[in-house]
C-alpha cells in the first residue's frame, strides 16, 4: 500500500518548485471560477491539467482518481439539479411529473465540471511534490510552520485513516455487519465506522502532540532543514506573472458583477 | 553525579478528584538504568511527564515540590530547552510517526530541524543513529511501513540524535510483540551500555531484571520502595505486579520442597541456573 499521495517520478514538472506548482494550480482554479463561458473548466482541463500530468508522467493517477472522485458527484448533480433545479423552466424530457429542465443540466454541467477542475489542479500538487518540499516552501514563503505542517501531516497521514477505517470496516464485517451492496447498505455500513475512527484519532492527539513537543516541534529559533530547495529565477518571474494574472482576473470578475449589474 | 533530582513532587491533574503523585523524591544515577514499576494508574506516566518537563508545560493541574534536570529547574525551563536535556518515548510507535516525513532518514532529522541543526552535522548524527538503531537498511523506507518494533527503535533514534544525556522511556514496548520488544530491549541495553541516562517503564519485569541497575516502585502515587532489582523484584507480588518466570519457579520449587534455597529468588535466566544448581 502506497503509505502517501506523492508519486516519485522523474519529470520537469515534479523538478518545478513547490510554489511555482501551487501557483500554476491557484491560478487554474480562479481562471475556472472568475471566467464567464461553461466551457472554460472543459478546455482547462482538457488543455492545462491533462498536458501537465502528461508532462509530470502521472496521468493516469490523475485521470482515475480525478474521474472516480468527480463522476457520481457529476450523476448526483445532474439528476438532482436537472429535476429540481429552482425557477428552471425549459424542459427537455419529462416523465410524469419529473420534468429534466436544461437550466438544471447547465448548472450541473459548469458546478461538476469545476469540481472536475479543483481535484484535477489540486492532484497534479499533490501527486508531484514531496511533502517535506511542500512544507518547506510554504515556511520560506512566510508560512507559519505548525500550519504548514498540518497541510502536509494531514495529506500524509490520511491513507493512513483509510486504512484503519478498512480495518474497521473488516472487523465489523467478521461480525455480521452488511457493508457491501446497494447505497442504503453503504450509509448504514458508515454510520457504525465513523465512532471508532474519530474516538481513535482523538485517543491519540495527545500522545502525538507530546511526541512532537519532545522534538522541538515549538521550538522558537530558526529551522534548518534535511532537504535542499532548488529554484530558478525564471520560476520566480512565472511565479509572480500567474499570481498577477489570477489576482486581475479575481478584480475583472468582481468588476462585472458590482458595476456592470 | 547524579543529573535527575526530584524533590517533594505531588501533582494533581486538572478536574482530577486524586492526586496522581504525592510527595515522590528521588535522585536518579547518572549514566545507568533506572527502572520504574507499579500497577496501572499508579503514577508511573505521570512521574516520566514530570522529569521531561511536560508538566508543568504540557499538562494542567497543580503541581508542588519541583523537578531538576543536569541543574535546571523544569517549572523554570521552556520545554523547548528541555528536550535537549531529557528526551521521552512514548507507549504507540506510530503515534510518533511526525507525519510529515517520507523516509526513515528524514524523520529522524525532523528534531534536528526543529533545533536548527546544520545540515553537516544532521547528516553526521542521523548516519550514526541508523547504524546504531539497525535502522539502515530501511533508511529510504517510509516510517508507516516499518513494523512495530522497528517504529519504535525509529522513535527511539529521533530522540537520540537530540543528544540529550537522559532519555525516558515510557512502556516503550507495551503494543510490541515479542520480537519487537526484544529489539527494542536489545536497543536499549546499548544505550545502557554507551552510558546514558535512561528511565523504563515497564511491565515486562524480566527485561528490568535484566537491565535496570535500580527499581522504583510506585503504588498509588506514592513512592513506596527503592532498590536493586532483585531486591525490589522478589516483592513483586506485593504491589500487584505479575513475578518473573524465574522467580515463580523458584518459589514453586521452594514451597513445594523440590529446592532447599533460602537465597533471593532469581530473577534473570543466568541467576536462575545458579540458585537451581545450588
Amino acid at each position: 500500500m502506497n503509505q502517501s499521495f506523492f508519486l516519485d517520478r522523474a519529470s520537469g514538472w515534479h523538478a518545478l518548485h513547490p510554489l511555482t506548482k501551487l501557483a500554476v494550480a491557484f491560478a487554474i482554479l480562479v481562471t475556472a471560477f472568475s471566467v464567464r463561458w461553461m466551457f472554460i473548466s472543459v478546455a482547462l482541463f482538457v488543455l492545462v491539467i491533462v498536458p501537465l500530468a502528461l508532462w509530470g508522467k502521472i496521468w493516469r493517477e490523475v485521470l482515475h482518481t480525478t474521474f472516480t472522485i468527480i463522476l457520481p458527484l457529476a450523476l448526483s448533480l445532474a439528476l438532482v439539479q436537472g429535476f429540481f433545479y429552482p425557477g428552471a423552466r425549459d424542459v427537455m424530457w419529462q416523465a410524469g411529473p419529473f420534468a429534466l429542465k436544461r437550466e438544471g443540466l447547465e448548472f450541473a454541467f459548469v458546478t461538476g465540471t469545476r469540481l472536475l477542475v479543483i481535484a484535477g489542479a489540486g492532484l497534479l500538487v499533490v501527486y508531484a511534490t514531496h511533502p517535506a518540499d511542500l512544507a518547506l516552501a510554504l515556511v520560506k514563503a512566510g508560512a507559519p510552520f505548525s500550519l504548514a505542517y498540518i497541510a502536509v501531516a494531514a495529506i500524509q497521514l490520511l491513507p493512513e485513516m483509510q486504512g484503519r477505517a478498512q480495518s474497521i470496516l473488516n472487523a465489523q464485517q467478521a461480525r455480521g455487519l452488511e457493508t457491501e451492496g446497494s447505497v442504503v447498505v453503504r450509509v448504514r455500513a458508515f454510520l457504525p465506522l465513523i465512532a471508532p475512527l474519530v474516538y481513535g484519532a482523538l485517543e491519540n492527539v495527545q500522545e502525538r502532540a507530546l511526541a512532537l513537543d519532545a522534538r522541538a516541534f515549538r521550538a522558537p529559533r530558526a529551522k534548518t532543514s534535511w532537504r535542499e530547495l532548488r529554484d530558478t529565477p525564471r520560476q520566480r518571474v512565472v511565479r509572480w506573472l500567474l499570481v498577477g494574472v489570477a489576482v486581475l482576473l479575481i478584480f475583472i470578475s468582481l468588476l462585472s458583477l458590482f458595476v456592470f449589474h | 553525579m547524579p543529573n535527575l533530582f526530584v524533590e517533594q513532587l505531588s501533582f494533581k491533574y486538572l478536574h482530577a478528584t486524586t492526586p496522581a503523585l504525592q510527595g515522590v523524591t528521588c535522585t536518579l544515577q547518572e549514566g545507568a538504568v533506572t527502572a520504574i514499576v507499579g500497577a496501572n494508574g499508579a503514577g508511573k506516566s505521570t512521574l516520566c511527564y514530570a522529569l521531561a518537563g511536560f508538566i508543568p508545560h504540557f499538562f494542567q493541574g497543580a503541581m508542588q515540590g519541583r523537578v531538576r534536570v543536569n541543574g535546571k529547574d523544569t517549572k523554570e525551563t521552556p520545554l523547548a530547552d528541555l528536550v535537549t536535556q531529557v528526551g521521552m518515548v512514548f507507549q504507540n510507535p506510530f503515534n510518533q510517526i511526525s507525519g510529515a516525513k517520507l523516509t526513515v532518514t528524514e524523520e529522524i532529522a525532523f528534531g534536528l530541524e526543529n533545533l536548527g541543526i546544520a545540515r553537516d552535522e544532521m547528516q553526521a548524527r542521523v548516519n550514526d543513529a541508523l547504524d546504531l538503531f539497525g535502522l539502515r537498511a530501511a533508511a529510504s523506507q517510509s516510517p508507516l511501513v516499518l513494523s512495530g518494533g522497528q517504529q519504535q527503535r525509529l522513535a527511539l533514534a529521533s530522540i537520540f540524535v537530540m543528544q540529550a544525556p537522559v532519555m525516558i522511556l515510557d512502556e516503550p514496548t507495551s503494543q510490541l510483540d515479542p520480537d519487537g520488544t526484544r529489539q527494542v530491549m536489545e536497543t536499549i541495553e546499548t544505550l545502557a551500555a554507551q552510558g546514558r541516562t535512561i528511565v523504563l517503564v515497564e511491565h515486562k519485569l524480566e527485561w528490568i531484571a535484566r537491565l535496570a541497575a535500580r527499581v522504583l516502585v510506585l503504588d498509588q502515587g506514592a513512592l513506596v520502595a527503592d532498590g536493586a532489582p532483585r531486591e525490589i523484584l522478589e516483592r513483586a507480588n506485593e504491589w500487584g505486579l505479575n513475578e518473573t518466570r524465574y522467580a515463580r519457579a523458584a518459589r514453586l520449587a521452594r514451597e513445594r520442597a523440590v529446592r532447599k534455597n533460602d537465597a533471593r529468588l532469581p530473577q534473570t535466566l543466568e541467576q536462575a541456573v545458579e540458585w537451581f544448581q545450588h
